[in-house]
């Protein structure tokens, strides 16, 4: 179990104590891995969420993070490893400023003044807010928000990070920036595992793996090709592939298959 | 017509350590009946925009006429006044006072707006409407409005149970309380009261924000379904495939001014869309495969299927 980062086994989550909208779950997730968690609203992905990051507690079942059980006597153990970025950029600015921000993790961990400045300032850098240091958030877009509630997540130097739908509030523009800088965190420390839940199908493509929830239960699991191949499982449920695998699948009804895996590939390969 | 701007301006906090111009030189008609997208980056002046339909805000400078009342940036008499101040200036440039008699012509043609009829008239959604309710009950909630503009409890029942109707949200949802409702479910009694009102004119400042694919596809459709009962629909939205599926017309915005108006068809054939716009998915495809030298008639193509087709027709003939 030395690779495995998350292990839920036979976890169930119940708001009301009637209707499970977690049912019977079992995964690994093993360190280091991109994930992509999709599905409707209600369909269990964000309680998933909070079950991983210790927010809720599940009804039956175990989740261990590296090893440890999730529980009440290991959850200030395992709490440094975690970190999440949530939906709505405005309900987690804390500082007065940008900087004020990222220094309210560090603050909590008890960092010296005087070691905490260059920190700030390098994680400022590395989700490129190192202009903006002394504004206020009204001075931020949502994009430039996120980012620094990211930084600020980073500072805390964590082992898994969970974005819950991080970019469902933000413009293109704000979810562009925040999507190529989940891929540069990615590139950039290969020990850390990063779950992105998203609505967003086309964001999910350069995940190592993509899980499907519905109704409380892992619907799909697989790598993005092996599930978006699979067009009419997910249709079923009212979900649609990325367009890369949309125009494959048009192709393939006109006698033409294409052997792409990526947008760019598939630009080549249809008009060299 | 439903709504024409001519040479609006606006400033926030004019004379102020904060002010900042957000709309410059606004000439707009949007057609009675239509379902008019707005679209534009962050701080392109959307949202400013669509707040002056119902004089949430008031122009600079220029007019806006909604349903032939006119919103002015000062009274009507006195705003008259000073556009014939400034036509006889001796100060002002020719094209400041052909702009002044436009609008002094305009402003004569038509009276002022009363702001209880045009706030009943225009209805405006803003994003996450659902954190506007505050009743105890769902039918309660949606009776508020009609109360307000002077309805009797009855005739505000009866307009908020059609109201309800319309949305999809049926009398067993009455006696609930709005809290206890879905995200979705909370969403559509927020619309059902803004319904209520019986606005001619509903406008949409993201309203599918933060909704999964499923629900909004589905309160796209409701909104085009009250569209085609004969409401004028304006939405401000960042999702062109919102734009591309629903919308009859689209206004491009860009830093304050109305960089064009067309068709959405029009629109995402014939740009690329780096600058102004995020394109959907398949045309930002389509014309990075134009650009690759691939003759497509975009203009012809609605999905993949059909650039399945059209490229193996091409292909085909080489």
């Amino acid at each position: 179990m030395k690779n495995i980062a998350i292990s839920l086994n036979n976890v169930s989550y119940s708001y009301d104590k009637k209707n499970d909208v977690i049912k019977n779950v079992s995964l690994n997730i093993e360190k280091g891995k991109f994930i992509s968690v999709i599905g409707h609203n209600g369909s269990g992905k964000s309680t998933f969420a909070k079950l991983i990051m210790g927010l809720l507690e599940p009804k039956e079942g175990e989740i261990k993070i590296f090893d440890l059980p999730l529980d009440g006597e290991h959850i200030s153990q395992i709490r440094p490893y975690l970190g999440i970025v949530f939906q709505n950029p405005d309900n987690q600015f804390i500082g007065a400023t940008v900087r004020d921000d990222i220094a309210f993790g560090l603050e909590n961990q008890c960092y010296p003044q005087n070691e905490m400045d260059p920190l700030i300032e390098e994680y400022a850098a590395r989700v490129g807010m190192s202009e903006l240091l002394d504004k206020e958030p009204g001075n931020l877009s949502g994009g430039q928000k996120q980012r620094v509630a990211i930084a600020g997540v980073l500072a805390m130097h964590p082992k898994i990070i969970v974005f819950d739908e991080a970019t469902a509030m933000l413009d293109p523009q704000g979810k562009e920036d925040i999507n190529k800088l989940i891929k540069l965190m990615k590139k950039k420390n290969k020990e850390l595992t990063l779950i992105t839940i998203t609505h967003n199908v086309e964001e999910t493509q350069t995940s190592d793996d993509v899980i499907v929830f519905n109704e409380g239960e892992i619907y799909m699991k697989g790598k993005p090709e092996e599930v978006f191949l699979e067009a009419e499982k997910l249709r079923s449920i009212r979900l649609d592939s990325p367009l890369l695998y949309r125009i494959k699948e048009a192709f393939l009804l006109e006698g033409i298959k294409l052997k792409s895996k990526s947008i760019e590939d598939l630009k080549e390969e249809i008009w060299p | 017509m439903a709504v024409k701007f001519r040479h609006v301006n606006f400033t926030y906090s004019p004379k102020s350590p904060f002010e900042h111009d957000a709309l410059f030189d606004i000439n707009l008609e949007i057609d009675k009946n239509s379902f008019t997208a707005v679209i534009g980056h962050t701080g392109s002046g959307k949202s400013t925009l669509i707040q002056h339909i119902n004089a949430l805000l008031l122009p600079t400078s220029g007019v806006v006429n909604v349903n032939q009342s006119l919103i002015t940036p000062v009274r009507i008499r006195k705003y008259r006044r000073k556009l014939e101040k400034i036509i006889k200036s001796k100060k002002k440039t020719n094209e400041e006072k052909d702009i002044a008699k436009s609008l002094l012509e305009e402003s004569n043609k038509f009276s002022s707006y009363k702001k209880k009829k045009l706030r009943s008239e225009v209805g405006i959604v803003f994003q996450f409407p659902e954190y506007q309710l505050f009743e105890e009950t769902v039918l309660k909630d949606v009776s508020f409005g009609p109360r307000n503009f002077g309805k009797s409890k009855e005739e505000a029942l009866n307009l908020a149970k059609e109201a309800l109707n319309r949305v999809g949200i049926d009398e067993t949802y009455y006696e609930r309380s709005p809290f206890e409702l879905s995200g979705g479910e909370k969403r559509r009694v927020a619309i059902a009261g803004i319904l209520a009102m019986k606005p001619n004119i509903l406008i949409l400042d993201e309203p599918t924000a933060g909704l999964d694919p499923l629900s909004s596809q589905k309160m796209m459709e409701l909104f085009f379904e009250i569209y085609k009962q004969g409401i004028t629909i304006i939405l401000v939205t960042h999702d062109m495939n919102h734009v591309l599926n629903y919308a009859t017309h689209v206004v491009v915005m860009k830093d304050g001014k109305v960089e064009r108006k067309t068709t959405p068809r029009e629109l995402f054939a014939n740009i690329k869309g780096e600058d102004v716009i995020s394109l959907p998915p398949l045309y930002k495809f389509m014309h990075e495969l134009a650009d690759r030298g691939c003759p497509l008639k975009i203009d012809n193509i609605n999905n993949e299927k059909d650039l399945a087709k059209a490229i193996k027709e091409i292909k085909g003939h080489a």
